[in-house]
């Protein structure tokens, strides 16, 4: 009996969350379970390195001086953000960084998102942070900070009633209390009031130099004044959220703004959308080699070897459903090779294996039903041009990332694993339609 | 594969009703509006019986997203329980050839409302845009529970043909014996070539239809077993279809079943089954027949609370009233008025029933006022006026021949037998018991017959033609012996020892010349014995 089981009554599992993806779950939940080597060798490394700190997650050269612009990718459900949150907190020490998280998706409107909003939210959860421990700062950077949005800001906007909304309450606040409220109040503006929102953007765009100037020298000031109170080496900015940006929004921000947001001077963490991956030419410019989050590694490049991977996601489904709920073994082995490695995938096959049960277990019969449940997903998605770029993959082992590829995984239909390895969706694999595209192919017929 | 099938997928639907939990995303796809509608009512009947409220939300109208989670979350502020929201006219918002904005926007929303709006959102679509979430929205889609998609039946279903006749009639006990087991036959043929067909919804109710017809008719054949075994597949399919009034109503059944033959504890369980998914669906009328049958049953327990099952006849009349239910409000009547009866205050009882005949006066409903009539006969019997219960037999038995309605004269012929039986008139006794059997054997009424023969058997006793006696009674004791009927036993068994105490016949010999099974007449020994013990004893 192990004590990290999943529940063992049917129902219990649905009630517990255990059949739960949409939160990112926080080191210490039962259901949480240590997926990096099974995602691959050293698979953080290339996060790591350029933040100083080795693959043990130990602070070895941290550059003061020098910033990282970081994008952090992986398809929907790969567990990016439970893997942010394990980051920020094994980053978050005296020899290491001081760690801030934001998400757009919580404090912004999610609709119209410019990358000034970013910025904005930025500040003031770091305020916030530093408020909350009770640090003070320089007053003359304060001042500076306060004489910039009075009369660059609160003075140009042309809405009085805003302009009174912003500066009201602002006056008796100080230090980073004052920081936090100023830029929760711009944030809150410009989610709020769709008028006064490109005002305050324009206000802010026009001049960047200017905000950029006094901003990164109060991110300067931050910096110091936690190495002189051995908070951090450094600070560090984790943004989560952006991967939920449409592609059009994304690209807006991560690739026309690209100079913007690397210039302030400090860590950023970004999670984008896995596209943006294949677009280096825009993006290697500005920021660090994208980091992908590769799914879980369950079968070694088809030599049949299980690797620590297996181990790993059959640890994952025991700690949400205990094994006596299963009618045997290979019912579990079957589900972890329909996953692909990919965590989203697991439980949506558990899902509807649950969905589709009869007998109150997850049986076979369940899993095999749930399974054929979620190919008619699948091919209500795809179209003869995806299967048949999808038989192209499969023949051909070929690395393009071509539009039509670029979509298949974003949708997940095609998996990514360490070392940009691709593998069709093993369920996708397994519908009618791929299989006939095979076998025209192998016929020697054209499409 | 029958994953796909309309059935299947209310299946999975109802599963996923059970397990709700916090924030989840459904999406529906539906093949025709009926087929959406149907489904809806499904949800919403069985959300109804879980105590969830389900909300139907039109966002057809709306331009942005903020409008949407604005009105989402002035409704969830509204009270703490669990809901659904039913996301209708998704529809306008997904043009042709082009990415949809609302559902792009909906994707970024899915993320804030599943940190702190733990409901559930069902998303309609035509089945044939299904797969614009995918694209428009994938992170939504991404993040889905599950996808039902229901085809429309209309099209894929062929028009229903069982090449059988089948017997239309209102009630079970119009049919006479011949009719029934024709009835019978019809049914078994129609469930085969139904069973052949692939699962449609369509299908499934029809099949749960010819299961209940099934039940009924063994339940009035008799056959105890087989009728439950039938109300059982009923209920199984009525299940899987989430047919909760369906579900209500195969209870009420299956609770007459063992109130016939002689359970109330287990008939009143079902009676509360079927009462609790009535009163959670607000069906005023299936709630207001359950009390009745309620009421009905504890009457039959052996020691009854007079003032519990009045006021559960009164609950029933309540609603029967308010809902303009004539015919069963008389029929509540009735009851309530046996109920006086039987608890001896026969001026009460006349009293709702000489009220309940005159608003009938004059209207045609001649079945109503023959039973009205029929019933004063019986109060009229409790108050041994014999000559006034003669004519309201009279006159019922008039108006229900006049009325061609068979099966329903036999019980006041009987009526007119006990009369003459009261009179000591045993000639016209007979002849009246003998009339109304004839008519129970036809319709196959069974406990009627014994009861009508128990009576033929006392008057044989009173003319001493004691070997004719024990036949009577002994077929009446087979019978009700067969529906468990504990009461009517014991009357019966008082009445065999009275007739095999009786002195100067050979009672030995008579039991042993019976044309009965060994097992009758191992009891009637049994009583014999008893009989000649306790006369030693007293000697």
């Amino acid at each position: 009996m192990n004590a990290n089981y999943g529940p063992m009554d049917f129902w219990q599992v649905k009630k517990e969350g255990s059949l739960k993806f949409n939160e990112a779950l926080k080191p210490g939940d039962r259901r949480y379970v240590d997926l990096t080597e099974a995602r691959g060798e050293n698979v953080f490394n290339r996060l790591l390195k350029p933040l100083g700190f080795d693959k043990g997650f130990t602070p070895r050269l941290i550059d003061e001086h020098e910033n990282h612009y970081i994008l952090f990718c992986g398809h929907r459900g790969c567990g990016k953000s439970t893997e942010l949150n394990r980051i920020a907190e094994k980053l978050h020490r005296p020899d290491g960084y001081f760690v801030v998280q934001c998400n757009i998706v919580e404090d912004l409107d999610i609709n119209n998102i410019d990358y000034v909003d970013i910025l904005f939210l930025a500040a003031q959860k770091i305020a916030e942070k530093l408020d909350s421990i009770d640090v003070s700062i320089n007053k003359q950077h304060l001042d500076d900070l306060r004489g910039y949005f009075k009369e660059r800001i609160i003075n140009q906007i042309n809405k009085k009633e805003l302009a009174m909304t912003i500066e009201a309450g602002l006056t008796s606040k100080i230090g980073f209390d004052f920081i936090g409220s100023m830029f929760a109040k711009l944030t809150t503006a410009i989610k709020t009031g769709s008028t006064y929102k490109e005002e305050v953007r324009m206000l802010v765009k026009n001049q960047f130099s200017m905000f950029k100037t006094i901003f990164n020298r109060m991110l300067d000031e931050i910096k110091q004044m936690l190495r002189e109170k051995n908070m951090g080496k450094s600070l560090l900015v984790i943004i989560d959220g952006t991967d939920r940006l449409t592609r059009e929004d994304c690209d807006k921000i991560f690739i026309n703004h690209a100079s913007q947001l690397t210039q302030l001077e400090t860590n950023f963490i970004y999670t984008v959308p896995i596209h943006l991956v294949y677009e280096t030419i825009q993006t290697k410019t500005f920021y660090e080699a994208p980091f992908v989050l590769p799914n879980v590694i369950i079968e070694k490049i088809k030599k049949g070897e299980k690797t620590i991977g297996w181990d790993a996601m059959k640890d994952l489904i025991y700690r949400r459903i205990h094994p006596d709920l299963f009618d045997n073994e290979n019912t579990v082995n079957y589900i972890i090779e329909m996953s692909g490695g990919h965590i989203r995938e697991l439980i949506h096959i558990l899902q509807e294996a649950f969905n589709s049960s009869d007998m109150e277990k997850f049986d076979e019969k369940s899993v095999k039903v749930g399974i054929e449940r979620l190919k008619a997903d699948y091919m209500r998605l795809l179209s003869s041009e995806d299967y048949k770029r999808l038989v192209k993959l499969e023949k051909e082992k070929d690395k393009e990332s071509d539009d039509i590829m670029k979509n298949l995984l974003f949708n997940s239909v095609v998996l990514e694993y360490n070392d940009y390895y691709r593998e069709i969706n093993p369920i996708v694999k397994e519908t009618e339609e791929f299989r006939k595209y095979m076998n025209m192919k192998e016929n020697g017929r054209t499409f | 594969m029958d994953v796909h099938s309309n059935p299947h997928q209310v299946k999975r639907l109802l599963r996923v009703l059970d397990a709700l939990n916090g924030f989840e995303l459904v999406i529906f796809g539906f093949g025709s509006l009926s087929i959406a509608l149907e489904i809806q009512a499904v949800i919403k009947n069985n959300c109804r019986v879980k105590k969830i409220e389900v909300i139907d939300f039109d966002v057809s109208g709306l331009e942005h997203i903020g409008e949407f989670e604005a009105m989402l979350r002035e409704k969830a502020d509204k009270g703490k329980e669990y809901r659904v929201f039913n996301i209708l006219g998704m529809q306008r918002h997904v043009k042709i050839g082009q990415a949809s904005l609302f559902l792009n926007q909906l994707n970024l929303l899915r993320d804030r409302l599943a940190n702190d709006f733990p409901y559930a959102f069902f998303f309609w679509l035509p089945e044939s845009l299904v797969h614009r979430f995918a694209l428009d929205a994938p992170d939504l889609w991404a993040w889905r529970n599950t996808v039902l998609v229901f085809e429309d039946e209309e099209k894929s279903m062929e028009p229903e043909s069982i090449p059988f006749q089948r017997l239309e009639k209102e009630h079970y006990e119009e049919f006479n014996l011949k009719e029934k087991q024709s009835q019978i036959n019809y049914l078994h043929d129609a469930v085969k070539t139904l069973m052949n067909k692939s699962r449609t919804l369509k299908r499934d109710k029809k099949l749960a239809g010819f299961y209940s017809d099934l039940g009924r008719l063994y339940h009035s054949l008799g056959n105890f077993s087989t009728s439950l075994e039938n109300y059982q597949k009923t209920l199984g399919i009525q299940g899987t279809l989430g047919d909760q009034t369906g579900i209500a109503s195969t209870y009420n059944d299956v609770g007459m079943l063992y109130q016939k033959f002689g359970k109330p504890e287990e008939a009143l369980q079902y009676y509360k089954k079927s009462l609790e998914i009535s009163q959670a669906l607000g069906n005023k009328a299936s709630v207001a027949t359950a009390y009745r049958y309620m009421g009905r049953t504890y009457l039959s327990l052996t020691n009854f609370n007079y003032r519990e099952a009045l006021a559960i006849f009164e609950q029933s009349l309540k609603i029967f009233r308010e809902i303009g239910d004539r015919l069963n409000e008389s029929s509540i009547i009735g009851d309530i008025s046996q109920l006086y009866y039987l608890n001896g205050d026969y001026a009460t009882a006349k009293k709702y029933l000489e009220e309940d005949l005159s608003m009938w006066q004059g209207t045609g409903e001649q079945n109503v006022q023959g039973q009205i009539l029929s019933n004063l006969g019986t109060i009229a019997m409790g108050e041994r006026k014999f000559e006034e219960a003669k004519q309201y037999f009279q006159e019922a038995l008039k108006i229900k021949k006049e009325s061609n309605n068979l099966y329903s004269q036999a019980p006041t012929i009987h009526q007119l037998g006990n009369v003459a039986f009261e009179e000591r008139n045993w000639e016209d006794a007979k002849l009246h018991y003998r009339e109304a059997l004839k008519i129970f054997q036809e319709f196959n009424d069974r406990n009627s017959q014994a009861n009508t023969y128990g009576q033929l058997g006392i008057v044989a006793l009173a003319e001493t033609n004691y070997a004719s006696s024990l036949a009577y009674f002994v077929m009446a004791l087979e019978i009700f012996s067969e529906y468990n009927a504990e009461n009517y036993i014991k009357i019966i068994i008082y009445n065999l020892s009275r007739l095999l105490s009786q002195p100067g016949w050979d009672a030995a010999g008579a039991i042993e010349a019976l044309e009965t099974g060994e097992e009758t007449k191992k009891v009637l020994r049994l009583i014999l014995e008893e009989i000649k013990r306790r006369a030693t004893d007293e000697h």
